[in-house]
């Protein structure tokens, strides 16, 4: 497993030991599902197949582990003034991370296959779209062309989304093994979470009630209640675009840096309670 | 010019060159994976069901594979449930008769106008056409 971590660089670790967690436990899960009968497949995770509702749970939440550990490791360096210490190239590479764990989380939400995963794809596709010259190809690299069901997404799910992070994490870490004791924490901790929050399939189609995106994205569909589309992507470009500036900016451009992405976080919050209150639908 | 800003300056054209071989790679493979897009086709044929004419005039319409169909006259009228501001399915409202978006609360009124945003474009109308004794709709692949 190799030597131990330094103990600044502790959440580091542990968003590897986290990411080792999500494969090994989406690894359990892939006999188990089906993309061209998604939610069935889910369902039965739930119900049919015993223990299989502890696999996915864990694979979930040791997936918000990768995020929210990589998350805190970042602000760790930057609080530190540690940003200059990483060369600019490694920096960037590493700030990918971010969005790569998003987007693992959300396909991982698409791949439920109910109506929220369904109306999670059509926005998804429709915002993809709405990038200028290059966005129906994206769409369709991403999400595969209309009518193509979630086999594409499943494909980027457990090929694309593990393979990147893991390179990233590599080439940032220079370990491709998490430390045993990063790994038995990510472990326990997913378990842990896993026994007490419940993690089930949402309402099937045709269900009624509003639909709402991942919780983590929720002040993105906050914002497409009053802002235009494009908002939905250029906000999340722009935040990190913000973090991978942070490696070339000094006092009080870093500031401004660093205001802008607070401000990106308090727009977020604010929405998502908007969303949360006012309602839809 | 010194070995540092020299050595400087080398390292910038190398990530330069490297960002422009990564970004040129990228825009070919989204070119490519748009020019998919229209190889698989756009628009697919649902045959609506047999007992539509029974069952739409018992009800004030009825909803088939993310089409709404109503029956005027003699021929039938058809929108897509696609919502127009981001694709989410919009669902009848059998207490307007018109529908509603259950993202991003966009209504629409009996003819799919709108009432509400966010979404701005009407509900799109979905041509039926009479094949035989059966009555087909043509949609694009991403109705809804």
């Amino acid at each position: 497993m190799g030597e131990r971590p330094a103990d600044g660089h502790r959440f580091g670790a542990l968003s590897l030991g986290f990411l080792a967690v999500t494969v090994l436990s989406g690894v359990a899960l892939v006999p188990m599902y089906r993309p061209e009968d998604a939610l069935a497949s889910v369902e039965a995770i739930h119900g049919a197949i015993p223990g299989a509702w502890l696999i996915r749970a864990v694979h979930a939440f040791a997936a918000l582990g990768f995020l929210l550990s990589t998350v805190i490791h970042l602000a760790q360096v930057v609080v530190r003034g540690d940003v200059g210490r990483v060369p600019a190239g490694i920096w960037w590479r590493s700030t990918l991370l971010l969005p790569i764990a998003v987007a693992g989380m959300l396909t991982g939400f698409l791949l439920r296959g109910d109506a929220e995963a369904i109306a999670a794809m059509a926005v998804g596709r429709g915002v993809l779209g709405s990038v200028p010259w290059i966005g129906e190809g994206l769409a369709t690299l991403l999400l595969g062309p209309p009518g193509a069901g979630l086999g594409p997404v499943a494909l980027h799910h457990a090929g694309t989304l593990t393979v990147l992070p893991w390179l990233l994490s590599f080439e940032h870490g220079r370990r491709a093994w998490p430390d045993l004791r990063s790994l038995v924490t990510a472990l326990l901790a997913s378990i842990a979470i896993a026994g007490i929050v419940p993690v089930a399939p949402g309402p099937a189609e045709g269900a009624a009630g509003r639909l709402l995106g991942p919780w983590y994205l929720l002040g993105l569909q906050g914002m497409l209640l009053d802002l235009p589309v494009v908002t939905a992507w250029i906000v999340p470009a722009a935040a990190v675009l913000g973090v991978g500036m942070l490696a070339h900016v000094r006092g009080r451009a870093r500031t401004a840096v660093m205001a802008g992405l607070g401000g990106v976080a308090v727009a977020w919050v604010g929405w998502t309670v908007r969303l949360l209150v006012a309602g839809a639908g | 010019m010194d070995r540092a800003s020299r050595f400087c300056r080398r390292t910038f054209l190398g990530d330069a060159w490297r960002t422009v071989a990564w970004g040129a790679a990228g825009v070919v493979t989204l070119g490519l994976a748009g020019m998919l897009r229209h190889v698989v086709g756009r628009t697919i044929d649902i045959p609506l069901p047999a007992d539509l004419l029974e069952r739409a005039g018992r009800q004030d319409g009825v909803q088939v594979d993310g089409i709404f169909v109503r029956w005027s006259g003699d021929t039938p009228t058809a929108f897509s449930l696609r919502c127009t501001h981001l694709g989410c399915r919009t669902r009848p409202d059998p207490a307007s008769g018109g529908f509603a978006c259950p993202c991003h609360g966009s209504r629409f009124d009996r003819e799919g106008a709108v009432i509400r945003g966010p979404a701005e474009a009407p509900l799109a109308r979905v041509p039926v056409r009479l094949e035989g004794a059966r009555w087909i709709a043509t949609v694009e692949a991403d109705h809804g």
